[in-house]
């Protein structure tokens, strides 16, 4: 066995082209799937976390049947008792409450159909950063009696500008029609579309007062110091309060779920097409450098090395370059995705140019686990191993007698 | 021509060899063709699921529509429209929508409420609508029935044969308010619209909001996918500018257009890394290739032949061998794509209920596109990549040391 193993070492070095060009490859295939399973998982983080933290939070907490049903009266239970209890958990980053009711807007130019917010300013701003979305007037004005903000595409469409007046008409918790006039205190922008059109935000009491005679609340959305950890919170939440309906991001939004999951199926169908040209491009220098090496076989052959020990020898020497081969890889992708880690990939590179009209950010930052990195560095060394089956296999079929003659 | 036979020749004189290169690049272009196929066929699917029950492929508005979607903009909708439209050959039929924002009410419950004045026979035609009903029937035209989505008709508490009061704006302010009897409820896959759409019979919609002949947005459809950018184009040339504006669903949808030109980025990043490996792939079988014949070169070039006749013919040959491994990679690239094409792969069990619950109807399957161009450009990038690493034997004949070469 250690004779066998010395002149596998032997024999990879004495043609270090060959061996160079086989390992490189492995080192390549490696560095590709790692590279490309990084920058899939930084894209999913880069363009949801902003996406959760604003639109979903971690966390929310609803009446169980509101967010089915949505109906004024489906408010939420225990109130206090709820937000005494989230302040005692140490995951809480920040929570707020806001009143959720679907009406109508008018303006002298258009009737709209709008779902409104009613919020608590100040708690509303550290949750889901409102204020920061501004692209025109001021953030829910505290002079302006009744104050609302709205999508700029709504203010556009019902062309009005802040200061002017719009109506809102909805019904209270006693099914009753109730319209109220606001005046526009500004106008936010969205990356998404039907945001943008059709929601508007006026302060929690003023939307309380016309809804019902105390104060009522619909959800209540909380931030955690991480988003992974909203699934067991809500699980906690769900058991100390089962009257309400607790769900983490991820069930709150089949939109995300959605393409967080293709986002993975895609990138294990494309790891797996690199690990096949991977594979097919190793069977193939297997292959040549096997025919290359026929008479050298052949002479192991005819002065007596026997079959079982040949195959041994191909198969230590393919072993020998594949570890050595994945261990560079890992190395590379490390360094790469480091490197890119600090500067940022920027896809507008890779033809996305027009990326940042539709509001992409195009730089991705690549995150790797060391879960994702073990799966694909095995997968590459089982795929070269599995490569080197048929070369060496082949060369079993030699003729010593032939081969020494070749 | 002596060169070109001596290439030839040279291919197959170790045939097993040649086999061997041109499966690499074969290969190499299945690989990179299914990929790019795949991509392409999913975006395609995208808009086609998204405009069918959203925007449609085209839509024909009254200019102003855009800036203020107000039933006061509305298209006059008459048989010479009509006509002029389908005119053109490569359009395939018409879905006229009449459509504002109303009060919606039922004995207790009142909502705001999307209503749609539409042509059942169009939409039927456009996204199979009358399938999706899960109660009831659909209204004829006029007959003063209305058909609720199923979300809606859950928050009013209304069902089959229950009436329906809508009240709001008609057309230049004036009131309008009807009574309609509930003829169906259907199931929306837009989750956002299926909890606020009211659909009733195009005329019964024009009466209610005296909006006579008027639609708000008609929607083309063309016969495929493809033809969309030329038809609006030339649409845009025969109608007049200020009395209809032609919108593609690119500006209809732009977020899905962005969200298709982000993904065309990413998967040119993947076809880059993809290239690579393959290339590698490549360049170690010409470089076995060349090994095995370097004892080769060096008795042809000691016996008198001149070097750059040698890499001449060794050129040759490479332009031979990427070209018919391109060529070789097409067919069974082709058959690939084409058995994929026409058999989708199936997104089963967990997949295909998140599909389901994002509600945005589309289809859970990978679909695979079948164009033309993508040979083309597949078939482009790999010629030039094989035929750069094939060029190595070529330089390195250039380069020989003749002593080694005859050694070894």
């Amino acid at each position: 066995m250690t004779t066998l193993m010395l002149l596998a070492w032997r024999n990879v070095w004495r043609n270090p082209a060959r061996s160079a060009v086989l390992l490189l490859a492995i080192a390549l295939g490696l560095w590709a799937g790692l590279l490309m399973v990084a920058v899939s998982q930084g894209m999913l983080v880069q363009r949801f976390e902003r996406l959760i933290e604003q639109e979903f939070s971690h966390l929310q907490v609803h009446h169980p049947q509101f967010l089915t049903e949505r109906e004024v009266q489906d408010h939420l239970p225990d109130v206090a008792a709820l937000q005494h209890w989230l302040q005692q958990q140490p995951e809480l980053r920040e929570h707020t409450l806001r009143v959720l009711v679907d009406g109508m807007i008018q303006s002298p130019a258009l009737t709209a159909g709008v779902e409104i917010r009613g919020v608590d300013p100040q708690r509303e701003r550290r949750v889901s950063q409102l204020d920061t979305t501004l692209n025109q007037g001021k953030y829910l004005d505290a002079a302006l009696r009744n104050p609302i903000l709205m999508g700029a595409r709504l203010a556009e469409k019902l062309r009005v500008r802040p200061g002017q007046r719009v109506v809102l008409t909805f019904q209270d918790t006693r099914q009753e029609l109730v319209s109220a006039s606001f005046t526009l205190s500004g106008t936010f922008t969205s990356l998404s579309r039907a945001e943008e059109e059709s929601r508007v935000y006026v302060p929690a009491e003023v939307l309380s007062a016309y809804l019902a005679d105390q104060a009522i609340w619909h959800q209540l959305a909380v931030l955690l110091q991480h988003p992974d950890q909203g699934s067991a919170v809500a699980a906690r939440l769900q058991q100390a309060f089962p009257q309400v309906q607790a769900l983490a991001w991820l069930e709150l939004s089949p939109e995300l779920r959605f393409l967080t999951e293709m986002g993975d199926l895609l990138t294990w169908i494309l790891i797996g097409v690199i690990l096949l040209a991977l594979a097919f491009g190793l069977l193939n220098t297997l292959l040549m450098a096997t025919f290359e090496r026929t008479h050298e076989l052949g002479m192991l052959l005819a002065i007596g090395m026997n079959k079982r020990r040949v195959f041994g020898l191909i198969t230590l020497e393919s072993l020998l370059i594949t570890a050595s081969g994945a261990l560079l890889g890992v190395l590379l992708a490390l360094l790469n995705i480091n490197w890119l880690a600090r500067e940022g990939l920027d896809l507008s590179r890779f033809g996305g140019a027009a990326l940042a009209e539709f509001g992409y950010d195009t730089l991705i930052v690549p995150v790797l686990g060391s879960d994702e990195l073990l799966a694909v560095a095995l997968l590459v060394v089982l795929t070269a191993l599995l490569a080197a089956l048929y070369p060496a296999w082949k060369a079993l079929q030699l003729n010593p007698a032939q081969a020494v003659r070749n | 021509m002596l060169y070109l036979s001596l290439a030839w020749r040279n291919l197959w004189r170790n045939a097993r060899r040649t086999l061997i290169t041109l499966a690499s690049i074969a290969f190499a272009v299945v690989l990179a063709l299914w990929v790019s196929s795949m991509n392409r066929g999913s975006h395609q699917l995208m808009v086609d699921n998204l405009s069918r029950f959203h925007t449609g492929f085209i839509q024909l508005q009254e200019p102003a529509w855009l800036d203020e979607p107000s039933l006061d903009h509305t298209l006059t909708y008459d048989p010479a429209l009509q006509q002029q439209l389908l005119a053109d050959t490569r359009l395939d039929y018409l879905v006229p929508r009449l459509e504002t924002f109303m009060l919606a009410g039922g004995a207790e419950q009142v909502r705001g409420a999307m209503v749609l004045g539409v042509d059942a026979a169009a939409e039927q035609q456009l996204n199979g609508l009358q399938e999706r009903l899960i109660a009831g029937e659909f209204f004829q035209p006029g007959d003063g029935r209305a058909v609720l989505t199923e979300g809606l008709a859950r928050r009013l508490q209304l069902t089959v044969g229950d009436e329906l009061v809508l009240l709001g704006q008609g057309r230049f302010a004036s009131s309008a308010a009807g009574l309609f009897e509930v003829a169906g409820v259907v199931r929306h896959p837009l989750r956002e619209l299926d909890n606020q759409l009211v659909y009733l019979s195009l005329p019964d919609a024009q009466w209610l909001l005296s909006a006579e002949q008027q639609v708000s947005t008609l929607l083309l459809t063309p016969h495929q996918l493809q033809q969309t950018d030329a038809l609006v184009s030339s649409l845009r040339q025969s109608l007049d500018a200020q009395r209809h504006r032609v919108v593609p669903w690119q500006e209809l949808m732009p977020e899905v257009l962005g969200a298709i030109q982000f993904d065309l980025a990413q998967q040119n990043f993947v076809l880059g890394t993809l290239y690579m490996v393959i290339g590698f792939g490549l360049f170690g079988t010409i470089l076995m290739m060349t090994l095995e014949r370097t004892r080769e070169f060096g008795v042809l070039i000691s016996l008198g032949m001149q070097r750059y006749r040698l890499s001449l013919v060794l050129l040759l040959e490479t332009l031979m061998l990427t070209l018919l491994g391109v060529l070789a990679g097409c067919l069974p690239g082709w058959l690939l794509l084409r058995h994929f094409h026409h058999n989708p792969i199936q997104l089963g069990g967990d997949m295909a209920q998140v599909f389901e619950d994002m509600g945005m109807g589309l289809e859970p399957i990978l679909p695979f596109a079948l164009d033309a161009d993508l040979f083309i450009t597949q078939g482009l990038v790999l010629f030039v990549l094989s035929f750069l690493i094939c060029l190595y034997p070529v330089l390195r004949v250039l380069r020989l040391d003749l002593m080694t070469a005859a050694r070894s």
